[in-house]
């Protein structure tokens, strides 16, 4: 077997050391409270979809506009995001633990990857199963629109743990500006009229909604007056959701490269 | 030169007065804590996020009483346009209810602050190895959460008031508006309690930020849209109760004396019955939390 | 395949280049030059003086403002410069949660060790540091000592050229002192160079090789304390002398030009000297010459103490 001094600086120990960081991170996340408030999250999600279900013959539009938009995208879907995203890299700050993962010889690149990989495998979890979960349980509705939104899903979570991992990253009180930016900021840019509102991410996560439902006959005007969303296509949607996750994934590395944390 | 030496030049004697009684250490305690959180510039942030409405509110008081001086002919029609500026109880009800977002932000950044990291750091032990029993800490810790939430609401409001009284001709505005005066004391002391105590609850048993912010926003967004699905599947309106800000709003309305007789006065008792069982649940869940350390004298 | 990553040892271990670090109009170390070989070199200096600010650039956790810092020829910021070194951080925390096992275990796995070797590694350094035994319990119910153990492990789990060890036995039972103080030795004497601070200058004494005095971001001394004491003239060395002709020998002592007082404190003569290597001979060439019997022989204010004292209050 080698002896340490071999494994100094190696290209497979960088990757050997990523994957087990990004694992030990995934199932300290998985260990800790927040997860129990996210199993809350999920069963309540399904009983409140249950009991909205048991009314006489929902339609599909009523899911969308009485449990999808006001319960799923406004709330449940930036807060599952900013439950695994924001502690990410400033929980470790906080708890002065990061001290340890920055005196290692895996490159900082490779830390935040590592860090970011684990927020996003466990975010992806809670929202997918959040959305399984949701939609079976609202009945045929909800169990319709299943897998033709499941891409809206994958795709909103991604911009949205970029975004928390970026403040993560660059913010002391990380969990705090992700929540007003998710409360706030969204729901007062998405009353905005104009094109103000294309600032936010759950603007896109909305027209890919609307995009996805005209093929399965959703009016456009479910949630509000299509003249005071001015939606993008679906398409271009995607585009900016994809690209604002990357985007930010790639400032919050860049950031956390030059950051001195001490 | 000594230490002894030292001590004399700084004009040293030894203390001869008489200690002060307990509870006048929870205004320290509340003030320490304000201080605390004012020295967090997100805190200003957020404080001024919350008071863009009030500045939206302070100018448009003020354009309609320029405009009722200047172009009378148009008052009733800005009257129309602007009926939530009216200086009317409900104003003032709508006002406090609106600040309710962000001060349910500011709660959840003060609440790890206040009350997190003591149960985090160690804090806790520090005040009760004082003269300072747990009831003293608790009251000033409640002290100042309801400081804060009296901050981006009652204070906002009671200076619209003022501004509304003086820009009209005489003091009869604030003669014949005492009620709106007590309504926002009232609302503003509703609030208060509730939130403080719930806010107290939640950080003792959930100290760590993240966790703290999810069951806080619970609370206030997703148990409220709960009650609207569960409202739309049932046609019963007593699903709405689950809405705790929407519960002390109805109690808001009523210390206006603003109640819709249709919609609002059959959910009045049930608001009351949940923001009373909330604070108590409350109560029941602190009492543990700060008895979990025990002081040896 | 691993040649592109692979560092050749080469140049000094650690150099520190007229390095200076300011926070905004704080200058925390103000053009420092400073070189790190094995052995033992301990960091010293009041609050303030710059000792943490030092820690962290050295193990890379800040960037200097000035100057460079380099870990073999590397700088200290790359990760590269990390396989180099272990650091023992003075923070106490942990991952809370985690058995000192396995949190020693996985730092090994983070340095790119596999399993089987990561597994082995971490029992060789808890046995090392004396945790084998009591390591599976959480981290959360140690104690201050034990945490201690554990940060040691797991700086030496990669086994490093290099131990930055901040405070390493702060909170430790004097039993516990006294093995760690073993181990490091016993390290230093394998070809490390370990830079340890620490506020319990008694240790100093016995520990360190060399000491470097820092104070207001400036390094006032650095060297062996002999050395250092040696330079300090207007601080002229106390010695103690025990004899049974006290008298005779206070006065024969005074006829010495290296002998600038004599004090008679019972049956000891209190002398204060400059040049000590030549006081210590010629003080051995009268004691044989006119047979005193000296009993006791100790020198008072050569330790890191009383040195760190007179550099601190010193005013050229």
């Amino acid at each position: 077997m080698k002896t340490p001094a071999a494994y100094r600086s190696s290209l497979t120990g960088h990757i050997r050391g990523s994957a087990v960081l990004a694992l030990v991170s995934l199932r300290r996340m998985v260990r800790s409270r927040q997860s129990v408030v996210c199993a809350l999250l999920l069963v309540s999600a399904g009983l409140a979809a249950a009991a909205w279900s048991l009314r006489h013959a929902p339609v599909v539009q009523e899911f969308v506009s009485e449990v999808l938009l006001p319960v799923y995208v406004s709330f449940l879907l930036p807060m599952f995001s900013l439950c695994c995203a924001t502690p990410s890299i400033a929980a470790d700050r906080e708890e002065q633990t990061l001290v340890y993962l920055l005196a290692t010889p895996l490159p900082r690149p490779m830390v935040c990857v590592a860090k970011c990989a684990a927020s996003l495998a466990l975010a992806m979890a809670w929202t997918m199963a959040t959305w399984a979960v949701l939609t079976w349980f609202a009945g045929p509705a909800g169990r319709a629109v299943f897998w033709p939104f499941c891409p809206v899903v994958f795709w909103s979570t991604v911009a949205y743990v970029g975004l928390f991992h970026l403040f993560s990253v660059a913010l002391r009180r990380a969990t705090v500006v992700a929540l007003v930016y998710a409360l706030f900021l969204e729901t007062l840019l998405g009353n905005m009229p104009g094109i103000a509102k294309r600032v936010a991410i759950s603007f896109y996560t909305e027209c890919m909604i609307l995009d996805a439902g005209a093929k399965l006959g959703l009016s456009p005007t479910v949630g509000r007056e299509p003249e005071l969303l001015l939606p993008v296509s679906g398409d271009v949607a995607w585009t900016v959701l994809c690209a604002l996750g990357f985007l930010f994934f790639a400032a919050g590395v860049w950031r956390f490269s030059r950051e001195e944390y001490a | 030169m000594n230490d002894d030496t030292h001590i004399e030049l700084a004009g040293y004697c030894a203390w001869s007065g008489r200690l002060r009684p307990g509870w006048l250490s929870t205004w320290p305690i509340a003030r320490t804590g304000l201080d605390l959180v004012f020295r967090r510039k997100l805190f200003w942030l957020l404080l001024g996020l919350g008071l863009l409405h009030f500045l939206f509110l302070f100018a448009t008081i003020y354009l309609k009483a320029q405009i009722r001086v200047q172009n009378p002919s148009v008052n009733r029609f800005v009257d129309t346009m602007l009926k939530s500026v009216a200086g009317a109880g409900r104003t003032y009800r709508d006002f406090m209810t609106a600040q309710g977002t962000v001060t349910m932000l500011l709660l959840a950044f003060a609440g790890e602050i206040l009350v997190g990291n003591d149960y985090r750091q160690g804090g806790l032990v520090f005040y009760l190895s004082r003269r300072v029993a747990r009831r003293h800490y608790v009251v000033g810790k409640l002290l100042s959460i309801a400081l804060l939430v009296e901050l981006t609401t009652v204070l906002p409001a009671l200076i619209l008031y003022l501004e509304y009284g003086l820009l009209t001709e005489s003091m009869s505005y604030f003669a014949e508006n005492t009620r709106i005066l007590w309504g926002i004391l009232g609302y503003g002391l509703v609030m208060a309690v509730t939130l403080s105590l719930l806010l107290f609850a939640l950080a003792a048993w959930l100290p760590r930020t993240v966790p703290l912010v999810m069951a806080w926003s619970c609370i206030f967004l997703l148990l409220p849209a709960f009650g609207a699905i569960l409202r739309s599947a049932y046609g019963d309106r007593r699903w709405l109760l689950m809405a705790l800000w929407r519960d002390m709003r109805l109690i808001g309305s009523w210390c206006f004396g603003a109640l819709e007789s249709g919609r609002d006065s059959p959910l009045l008792v049930g608001s009351i019955a949940v923001v009373l069982a909330v604070c108590a649940a409350s109560a029941v869940a602190i009492l543990p939390r700060v008895r979990a350390i025990k002081v040896v004298a | 395949m691993n040649a592109p990553f692979t560092i050749a040892a080469s140049g000094p271990l650690t150099e520190f280049t007229a390095v200076s670090k300011w926070y905004g109009p704080v200058i925390a170390l103000n053009d420092v030059t400073l070189h790190l070989g094995p052995g033992i070199t301990g960091l010293v200096g009041p609050n303030g003086a710059g000792k943490s600010t030092l820690i962290k650039l050295l193990t890379g956790q800040l960037r200097p403002s000035l100057g460079r810092v380099r870990i073999r020829g590397l700088t200290a910021w790359s990760a590269a410069a990390k396989a180099w070194m272990g650091s023992c951080p003075d923070v106490d925390a942990f991952y809370d949660e985690m058995s000192g096992r396995a949190f020693v275990r996985i730092m090994a796995r983070l340095h790119g060790f596999p399993a089987r070797l990561a597994a082995e590694r971490t029992e060789e350094v808890l046995g090392q540091v004396g945790m084998a035994e009591r390591a599976d319990r959480p981290l959360g119910s140690y104690s201050k000592g034990m945490r201690q153990r554990i940060k040691l492990a797991q700086a030496l789990v990669h086994d490093p050229e290099l131990l930055v060890l901040d405070e390493p036995l702060n909170g430790v039972d004097p039993i516990g002192r006294a093995e760690l103080t073993v181990l490091f030795r016993q390290l230093a004497a394998g070809g490390k160079a370990i830079l340890l601070s620490s506020h319990i200058l008694e240790d100093m004494d016995t520990l360190a090789d060399r000491i470097v005095f820092l104070s207001r971001g400036r390094i006032l001394a650095s060297g062996s304390l002999a050395e250092i004491r040696a330079l300090l003239d207007d601080h002229p060395l106390k010695v103690r002398i025990g004899a049974s002709r006290p008298r005779e020998l206070a006065a024969r002592l005074l006829r010495s030009e290296l002998v600038l007082a004599a004090e008679l404190a019972g049956d000891e003569v209190v002398v204060q000297v400059r040049r000590p290597k030549r006081f210590f001979a010629s003080l051995a060439e009268i004691v044989i010459e006119e047979s005193y019997d000296v009993e006791r022989l100790q020198v008072i204010d050569a330790s890191t103490q009383a040195v760190f004292d007179y550099l601190v209050n010193w005013n050229p």
